[in-house]
């Protein structure tokens, strides 16, 4: 299987760093950025499969980038993982397009199980749309893709 | 987030700042988790490469009582985590906006938080869920209407009920009111328990008390009110504390 491209973005430094060290040792290695900017400019310069997004960050914060990605890159499958929020806020990401809302603190497993689920999801959409564009169902493929905005 | 509606000046600011720290707690709380985690890892590659190298690379000396010390640092942290999303709750017990806890949940928070106060007499107060449907509809109420009073009420009764007793709590939702029904399983509550009950539930506003026989249990009866957003019932709410 193809390494899953994860960004991780956090400004709690000490919390992120560990996380991403825990997620190499699990054979899942990723990059870190420590505020929303930073994300949107990683985002850019190389798109990532999956985002584990944090939502209160100083300066843009998680809902806005996630907002943003979602615009730009509709493919890129972004799970929420945040000590900050309540339901509202969580219904409020869903609307938004994220994958899947944790609320810290979170066990490794899990968090790495929605990582997986959420690759393998965006894999199968990725293999359905280009199966259709092969047999020239080009609109059927489109609209595949524009079920992920 | 709080509502700046909320009318108590005092409380609204001691919500705002409460629910801000234990919001920060939990980025506290994950980095201990993530901590704990690495330790763990450590400790399993090390039995790893001692299995690997056959006995000659790895094998940490203190190996076990580290693991032993790991798991009561996760056992703290479970606790801290559940105090830190009692008292989250409460901060935001204010709030006449958003989706509020319903009482069951509210309560089981309360009662986690009073759990030390609780236990000065070694008392146990078990919260009875068994009758709220899962799609249950509450009455209209803020959560700090009905957990102040029922705080105030059960740290009056403290003195006035045997050392160790057993306290059962339910929650009813009855035309427009919720009924807490506080009892005790082996018997009723003392003339002066009562009586505190009451002082407590006559300063409160749209709350009675109602008293029935020596050995029935104590209703406290708090009137719809409005101004405040409705709340379901959610599964497996009820605790002991």
């Amino acid at each position: 299987m193809k390494k899953i491209k994860l960004l991780l973005v956090d400004d709690e430094e000490n919390f992120v760093n560990t996380l991403a060290e825990r997620l190499k040792m699990r054979d899942v290695p990723s990059k870190v950025v420590y505020s929303g900017e930073e994300a949107l400019e990683a985002v850019k310069s190389e798109v990532p499969d999956v985002v584990v997004l944090d939502l209160r960050m100083p300066g843009i914060d998680g809902m806005e980038v996630l907002r943003k990605v979602r615009q730009t890159n509709p493919d890129v499958r972004i799970v929420i993982l945040t000590g900050h929020g309540n339901e509202v806020i969580e219904e409020e990401a869903k609307k938004l397009g994220a994958f899947h809302y944790h609320k810290k603190p979170v066990e490794i497993d899990e968090l790495l199980g929605t990582v997986k689920k959420a690759y393998r999801e965006k894999l199968e959409d990725a293999m359905v749309a280009a199966t259709f564009a092969q047999a020239g169902a080009f609109d059927e493929a489109h609209e595949i893709l524009d079920e992920e905005k | 987030m709080i509502d700046v509606s909320a009318t108590d000046g005092d409380g609204r600011f001691l919500g705002v700042v409460t629910a801000a720290a234990c919001h920060d707690l939990m980025n506290v709380y994950a980095t201990f988790t993530q901590a704990f985690g690495l330790m763990e890892d450590c400790l399993a590659a090390d039995s790893r490469t001692r299995l690997k190298s056959l006995g000659f690379k790895g094998g940490f000396e203190h190996k076990e009582r580290f693991q032993e010390l790991l798991k009561m640092l996760r056992g703290q942290l479970a606790r801290a985590v559940g105090l830190t999303d009692a008292l989250a709750l409460a901060a935001h017990s204010l709030e006449r906006g958003g989706r509020p806890a319903s009482p069951p949940e509210a309560i089981a928070a309360m009662l986690l938080l009073c759990e030390r106060l609780l236990k000065r007499r070694k008392l146990t107060v078990t919260l009875d869920t068994a009758s709220c449907a899962a799609d249950q509809s509450w009455p209209v109420l803020r959560q700090v209407d009905y957990l102040g009073p029922l705080t105030e009420t059960l740290l009056a009764c403290l003195p006035h009920v045997p050392m160790g007793s057993e306290l059962r709590l339910s929650c009813q939702a009855d035309a427009g009111s919720l009924r807490l029904v506080l009892g005790r399983p082996d018997g009723g509550f003392a003339p002066e328990a009562r009586a505190a009950c009451q002082d407590v539930l006559d300063a409160v506003p749209g709350a009675t008390l109602v008293c029935g026989a020596p050995d029935a249990p104590l209703t406290l009866i708090f009137q719809e009110q409005p101004t405040s957003t409705p709340a379901s019932c959610p599964p497996g709410a009820g605790q002991a504390s």
